[in-house]
């Protein structure tokens, strides 16, 4: 996106009457409804795994070893351990929103703080900033998560570290783009020529516009990052077993894929599911947050 | 322009060097090095081991190892793979050519497809047709590209048999180039499935813009066939962008080659690089992913320039 | 004993022989162990919970040429006899491009018979006190590059590996650190002070005190072995000129490779002994890490061998005609407990763990037949092996009463330490969600910590922390060397770090013997002892599964860890 054309989605702080606007536009979006009440019944459902799940999902039954979806009993089958999917598949949910939620979140913060410094200190630390992080970005993200979790073992902290430096130096540049872009703003010049402080000028005047930028990209990207999350459980570098997780559920059934395709399509579907609601909820923000994009569409 | 490009073509040097530091700090968290990976459960001997990590100079403090590594990587010397105990370079860029190949297909993929539904269905939105293929659009890019590979695997390959599985080519006979492109087809198409997402959706909205604007409304009121109101006037406002979004994309393509290269056993350099994580082969691995970053940045100073010599409005800024 | 085998099987079946004496007469009939385990799992008695049976060989028959494609479970390393170290590396590339100083046999499909051939040694003579042994080689021999294997070649490779400076002595200019590091196992316990050549046929090997394991453990490991290379390579460049371009006297030549993706071997025409000579006319390996690959490869008709098949798609690919053949071989999973730990104190707990886990509907079900309990630390090959060790039988309530002896009613929390993958480790996490199932109904709650497979071994081989409980390892030999390993309290490869000096004296016997029969004996003793104190755990043995298309001629499921594919050829 080109620096003419995204300025004026930025002109200043939304008053209530814009938020309503915005809600408005956002409830005209009828995929990013959706994609609420299938996250909310998610988050839902979560929540209430361990009194509406069937089974204990890490109990085995040696009778009951790949019994195919719709049967009696295991409406979603069993794995090759005879453990019910369905339960695996709820408390999988578990780990799976807060792999996709706090890495978002912590790299939300982080790279806003250095984003910020690096978009309007850009002649100075700034550009120091932006130069160590482009070196993060420079390395290829999968070995960059690959490397950070084989140094530091398996597990979600591990998952959640990763992730975050991982995906800090895109959310930098997202903020530093249109901290850039601000600084030459006339509301915040005006506020320099006042004799605001940076500090109350990062606060009062940049802050409150990048915000939404942030919130947009995270949204967009956090179904981005619940695949990715998969990618760790596929490579074993997720939690620890016997816990669910729905990318080593696609890896343990990968090997019966011909014999019993269910074990690695159900948690399949599940991320599918759950990834393209995040991305539906994603583009109305996005929509909704731009007034520009609002009455184009 | 010429100032901007050299500037920007120097700051590569800088982001390379911090690129090594970071991996070289990075292999050295991980736990067991490589003299354990080449010694295997032969490590029963501590001494053994530590006169393999002395031969291998790891014993050094990691300053030194690090000038030690830049001295020769700067002569072109980046040693001898550990695992393989071939030189480094002999190793590399034959993979290296596997991954531009799959990246090549996949940004085939991503561009060609990638427009031609970007278009489409901006020309027809809200349409079924334009409803369907953004579903589709975004499910294969919700979906792990491990999941998705399997997926084509199982159904092209073994239930249809119509292509091939694995590998770049037939392991009997001498490779073709018919047989690479065979080969070629479902990796590149499962690597390609998110670029070709992100490509079609920014063009879509590009183009969508662009149909409104009162120059193409001009056009439509001179009376000019709406193939040219689309390829000539709405599409080259949105081609700046979409150079842009692709230069982005060659990087991820090239980058993020890893998953689909372990389910089609494609023997490039993101296979090389996770299987040298493995053995701990830290020669290879400094070598690998320098070339991956250097390709990766100097991809999108590419991207970069060919959307600053688009976009005049971009030069002056 | 001259009754048949269909004989013995009638009886079983009806009731008139138990199963442990019906063993005893197959195994008379010479039987192998795998057909013997075969058999008793056809047997009505198990009907229920077993499936597969497998063969031991594919179709059979004379002829010769093909290409032969084998898909690999992961890659090679170094293409160098005492530097590749992966057992995919020996296993199969390593061994059809050299051979072994000592060879054993591994294709044949009736057994086990002595298992130390003629190969390029012709015989071994062993002196009367034990101590110095006399390898007659075999005569007109040539490394593939035309030069003469003889004495002074044996001699190059052995001191390549052979670390000298012990004895206060100069190591030869050959010497490599890591092939010694790599083979320190055997040398070190060898303790061997000279080697001589009297002419150009023999070398005499001088040893200080009588090492019984010695010319077992020559073609042992996976680990880089006795494999004889070329000194001429080596003397153009060196190590890396050895790993560029591997010249052995094995049946096949090395022709190219793509490292970590492919090696390209033909057929060696000049092949010192014509009647073993190689069958197929090029044989192509494929690093195929990913199961579902593999299969995939093999349905496609881009391999006719695939290692380590995904044990789901067994019956399935079965169906569809391809042949799965497997056997048993040295191979042992087994657990090692912490003697560090307060609660393994006390004999009686860590005989309630053991009998708590189900080895048997483990190797059943989850492996679905292609593993059998193991019922020895010696694996299922070794001369020492034998299935009157003493483990316990799975049994519940004893387990609950010997834990209630113990004081620990109540049961106690502890940590297994896994790899997620690895050399021979068969489905590792799969495997120890199955213990931590089994134990937690005796109340032993087990936390389980998964680690990659390089990081495991740095934890494993560091020996077992304060908090971890247990942690696992795949391994064994043909010789009967292995328990040395795990159980002598100074052995670093000791992890649970345990104390009983018993095992060390057993051990220093058993290495001292002067015939085998007292050697064997030996290590049964160890192997028993190990059953009543319960430091090491056998769990099960893999045996290896393979799938080969119909295609493919005179397949010998190999009896080792290393496979020997000179006699098989592909079907155009």
């Amino acid at each position: 996106m080109s620096a003419a054309t995204t300025a004026p989605a930025v002109t200043g702080e939304l008053p209530r009457s814009a938020r309503r606007q915005a809600l408005a536009a956002f409830m005209r979006d009828r995929m990013a409804v959706v994609g609420v009440v299938v996250l909310l019944l998610a988050v839902i459902v979560t929540v209430l795994a361990p009194l509406i799940s069937p089974y204990d999902p890490t109990e085995g039954d040696d009778d009951n070893i790949l019994v195919p979806p719709f049967s009696p009993g295991h409406i979603l089958g069993t794995d090759t351990q005879g453990r019910d999917m369905l339960a695996r598949i709820l408390f999988g949910a578990r780990l799976a929103f807060p792999e996709a939620i706090i890495p978002v979140a912590v790299a939300g913060i982080i790279g806003l703080i250095l984003g910020m410094i690096g978009g309007y200190y850009h002649r100075t630390v700034g550009e120091a900033v932006m130069r160590v992080l482009d070196v993060l970005f420079a390395i290829p993200m999968v070995l960059l998560a690959i490397a950070i979790a084989a140094a530091l073992g398996s597990g979600l902290p591990t998952v959640v570290l990763s992730m975050s430096i991982v995906i800090t130096p895109y959310i930098a540049r997202v903020v530093s783009t249109t901290t850039a872009q601000l600084r030459s703003a006339t509301f915040v010049e005006a506020a320099r020529v006042s004799g605001f402080g940076d500090g109350r000028i990062f606060w009062r005047e940049i802050l409150p516009h990048v915000i939404p930028a942030v919130v947009v990209y995270g949204t967009t990207n956090m179904g981005a990052m619940v695949v990715f999350a998969a990618g760790f459980g596929f490579l074993g570098l997720g939690a620890q077993p016997p816990t669910p997780d729905w990318g080593a559920m696609i890896a343990d059934g990968m090997h019966s894929l011909d014999s019993a395709p269910w074990v690695s399509t159900v948690p399949g579907i599940a991320i599918v599911i759950i990834a393209l609601a995040f991305n539906y909820v994603g583009d109305g923000l996005r929509v909704a947050l731009d007034p520009r994009l609002r009455t184009r569409l | 322009m010429l100032a901007y490009t050299a500037q920007r073509v120097l700051s590569i040097i800088p982001t390379l060097i911090g690129v090594s530091l970071v991996t070289f700090g990075l292999l050295h968290l991980v736990p067991g090095g490589p003299a354990l990976a080449m010694l295997g459960m032969a490590a029963s001997d501590p001494k053994a081991v530590a006169a393999v990590t002395k031969e291998l100079g790891l014993d050094r403090s990691l300053p030194e190892q690090y000038w030690i590594w830049l001295k020769r990587a700067v002569t072109g010397n980046f040693g001898t793979s550990t695992e393989f105990h071939v030189p480094v370079t002999a190793l590399l860029f034959p993979k290296l050519e596997h991954t531009l190949i799959l990246t090549a297909g996949s940004l085939f993929y991503a561009v060609v497809l990638g427009l031609m539904v970007g278009i489409t269905t901006a020309l027809y939105h809200r349409s079924l047709y334009d409803r369907l293929a953004m579903l589709l659009t975004l499910i294969g890019a919700s979906a792990p590209v491990f999941w998705i590979g399997l997926l084509l695997i199982y159904l092209f390959a073994i239930r249809l048999g119509w292509l091939p599985a694995l590998g770049m080519a037939s392991p009997l006979g001498p490779p073709t180039v018919l047989g690479v492109l065979k080969h070629l087809i479902l990796p590149a198409f499962a690597n390609s499935i998110i670029s070709l997402a992100v490509i079609a959706r920014i063009v879509r909205s590009g183009m969508m813009e662009a149909l409104v604007q009162p120059y193409i409304l001009a056009a439509r009121a001179r009376g000019l066939p709406r193939w040219r109101q689309v390829v000539v006037h709405a599409f080259r406002n949105v081609l700046p962008d979409a150079i842009n979004i692709t230069g982005l994309q060659v990087g991820f393509l090239f980058g993020g080659a890893l998953f689909v290269e372990v389910v089609f056993g494609w023997p490039g350099l993101g296979y090389l690089i996770y299987s040298s994580i493995q053995a701990r082969d830290y020669v290879t691995l400094q070598a690998a992913v320098l070339i991956v970053s250097a390709a990766f940045i100097f991809v999108n100073l590419v991207a970069d320039l060919a959307r600053m010599a688009l976009d005049p409005r971009e030069a002056r800024s | 004993m001259t009754r048949s085998v269909d004989g013995a099987l009638t009886d079983l079946v009806h009731g008139k022989l138990s199963r442990r004496d019906f063993a005893a007469h197959a195994a008379a009939l010479g039987l192998s162990v795998t057909a013997i385990s075969a058999l008793l799992r056809s047997a009505p008695a198990e009907a229920a919970a077993s499936d597969a049976v497998f063969p031991i060989t594919g179709p059979m028959q004379d002829g010769s040429g093909g290409t032969l494609v084998v898909g690999q479970e992961s890659n090679w390393d170094v293409l160098d006899p005492c530097l590749g170290t992966g057992a995919v590396t020996w296993r199969t590339c390593l061994y059809q491009i050299y051979e072994s100083l000592v060879a054993r046999e591994m294709d044949n499909p009736s057994g086990l018979s002595d298992p130390i051939v003629p190969g390029i040694t012709k015989s071994i003579d062993r002196s009367s006190d034990g101590k110095t042994y006399t390898f007659h080689l075999q005569d007109g021999v040539t490394f593939s590059d035309g030069t003469p294997f003889d004495a002074a070649a044996v001699m190059w490779n052995v001191e390549r590996q052979w670390d000298q400076s012990k004895l206060g002595r100069k190591n030869a200019p050959q010497f490599d650190t890591t092939a010694a590091a790599v083979r320190s196992w055997f040398w070190n316990p060898a303790q061997m002070v000279s080697m001589t050549s009297p002419n150009p046929g023999t070398v005499v090997f001088e040893l200080a005190k009588p090492f019984a394991p010695f010319v077992s453990g020559m073609p042992e490991s996976g680990l880089g072995t006795m494999g004889m290379s070329s000194p001429a390579v080596w003397k153009t460049g060196g190590t890396a000129a050895i790993a560029a371009h591997p010249i052995g006297t094995g049946p096949f030549l090395f022709e190219s490779q793509s490292p970590g993706d492919q090696l390209n071997i033909v057929k060696n025409p000049k092949y010192w002994n014509p009647a073993g000579a190689a069958k197929a006319d090029r044989i192509i390996f494929k690093a195929l890490t990913d199961p579902s690959t593999r299969v995939a490869a093999l349905r496609g008709g881009d391999a006719h061998v695939i290692f380590a098949p995904p044990t789901e798609e067994i019956a399935s690919l079965q169906r569809e005609g391809f042949i799965v053949t497997a056997r048993a071989n040295p191979h042992l999973w087994y657990m090692q407990l912490n003697a560090h730990e307060p609660y393994w104190k006390d004999r009686r707990v860590r005989q309630a763990f053991f009998m708590s886990i189900n080895r048997n509907a483990m190797a059943k079900r989850l492996m679905r037949g292609t593993a059998l309990p193991a019922v020895s630390i010696n694996g299922r090959t070794c001369p020492s092996w034998t299935d009157q060790a003493g483990y316990p039988e799975h049994n519940i309530k004893a387990a609950k009463q010997l834990l209630a002896d113990a004081g620990l009613e109540k049961g106690f929390e502890t940590t297994f330490q896994i790899p997620t993958g690895g050399s021979g480790e068969m489905d590792p996490v799969g495997m120890a969600e199955w213990i931590a199932r089994d134990a937690a109904q005796v109340g032993i709650k087990i936390k389980l910590q998964t680690m990659e497979w390089i990081s495991y071994l740095h934890a494993w081989a560091g020996g077992m922390t304060a908090g971890i409980g247990m942690n696992q390892q795949s391994w064994g030999m043909t010789s009967i060397y292995w328990p040395n390993l795990p159980l002598r309290t100074t052995s670093a490869l000791n992890v649970g770090h345990q104390p009983d000096t018993r095992f060390d004296v057993l051990l220093d016997q058993a290495n001292s013997s002067l015939d085998d029969e007292t050697a064997i004996a030996k290590y049964r003793a160890v192997d028993a002892l190990n059953a009543q104190e319960m430091w090491l755990l056998p769990i099960v043995n893999d045996l290896a599964p393979v799938v080969i298309s119909p295609k493919v001629r005179n397949f010998v499921h190999s009896s080792d860890w290393w496979w020997d594919f000179k006699k098989v050829w592909v079907q155009s």
